[in-house]
């Protein structure tokens, strides 16, 4: 039986994004004859963001799209184990569902992951082809910088710690879940320094990261300030 | 071991060196001749470290790909996504 893989958008407010993202993962799925589904956790968002989600289930269907909503903002890491809870895939993508990730990359990752069979494979805009898009200097400064203290301090053999499009084998996942304390920002780099604790192979692909088309992007000084919090808190207790 | 634990031990290591140079400067003649060297090796090294650094990082944000494309064609599929919903008939606002 060919795998499935389940693909977990946590969602906030993106009315206007999450339509275009399910398209989207139809398109480049449906064509390479993938089997998948989407759970859409969506934390109560005050836009209608649930109401634009049942549309998407009444055309896709409800096999393919599951609605999993929350009653009010939990946060990431949360809304991970909540959406797990209800995946039947063997494998698990995470991914924005701002459109800072393309889903046509999803194709990269199965690839990768059948190479060599990694438990984890993750997206890096620092290698390849990968990059950005509509970055001033000073984000890429502030990007590469923190990039460059992290592989410094916390040497995790991953390019880019601070991603967040990823691929995982769903027991992996589950595992790496249960040994992650951190919770918000800090989750994603975790995530990544105990799968190297706990020896688990991780193979990256290049992506691009489109900054988000509609809403605010989210990169101020408090932002800044969260991930040394969390680099430190790492680089302390790993 | 922790990350921070192999800093420390790294860190005290390359201390106790540089003490044991600082201190037996009259056994040897080259720590004699290099004393004003060795004086300051730690502030020397870290700012080599920091030059590095700098110039590692300034080289990264300088061949950082700006996927202008991608932006662009995200664009075109954003128009493709709602022409093709709505013909199944979602209803955006």
């Amino acid at each position: 039986m060919p795998p499935k893989y389940s693909i977990l958008l946590p969602t906030y407010n993106e009315k206007e994004n999450l339509p275009v993202i399910v398209y989207l993962i139809h398109k480049y799925l449906e064509i390479s004859e993938i089997e998948y589904e989407i759970i859409i956790i969506d934390d109560g968002s005050p836009d209608g963001t649930l109401e634009v989600a049942k549309q998407l289930e009444t055309i896709y269907g409800k096999d393919k799209i599951l609605l999993r909503p929350r009653g009010k903002k939990l946060g990431l890491g949360t809304a991970y184990i909540h959406g797990m809870k209800h995946a039947t895939g063997d494998f698990i993508i995470i991914m924005d569902a701002d459109l800072s990730h393309h889903p046509k990359f999803i194709l990269d990752f199965l690839k990768k992951q059948a190479e060599q069979d990694y438990d984890v494979v993750t997206g890096s805009r620092y290698i390849g082809n990968g990059g950005v898009s509509g970055w001033d200097f000073k984000r890429k400064l502030v990007s590469r910088g923190a990039n460059f203290v992290s592989q410094l301090l916390l040497r995790p053999k991953v390019s880019d710690l601070t991603g967040s499009f990823r691929l995982y084998k769903k027991p992996v996942l589950e595992k790496l879940i249960e040994s992650c304390i951190s919770k918000g920002y800090v989750f994603q780099m975790e995530m990544m320094v105990r799968a190297r604790q706990l020896n688990y192979t991780i193979g990256e692909v290049p992506i691009t990261f489109v900054d988000r088309v509609y809403g605010e992007s989210k990169l101020g000084g408090s932002e800044i300030v969260q991930f040394v919090k969390s680099l430190l808190y790492l680089f302390a207790t790993t | 071991m922790k990350k921070l634990t192999q800093w420390v031990v790294g860190v005290n290591i390359l201390s106790i060196l540089w003490l044991s140079l600082l201190f037996n400067q009259y056994d040897s003649k080259i720590s004699k001749e290099h004393f004003l060297v060795i004086q300051f090796l730690p502030i020397i090294l870290l700012i080599f470290f920091g030059v590095f650094a700098l110039a590692v990082i300034l080289y990264r944000v300088a061949t950082f790909n700006d996927c202008k494309s991608a932006a662009e064609d995200l664009q075109a599929e954003i128009k493709e996504a709602r022409t093709a919903l709505q013909q199944k008939g979602f209803k955006f606002d």
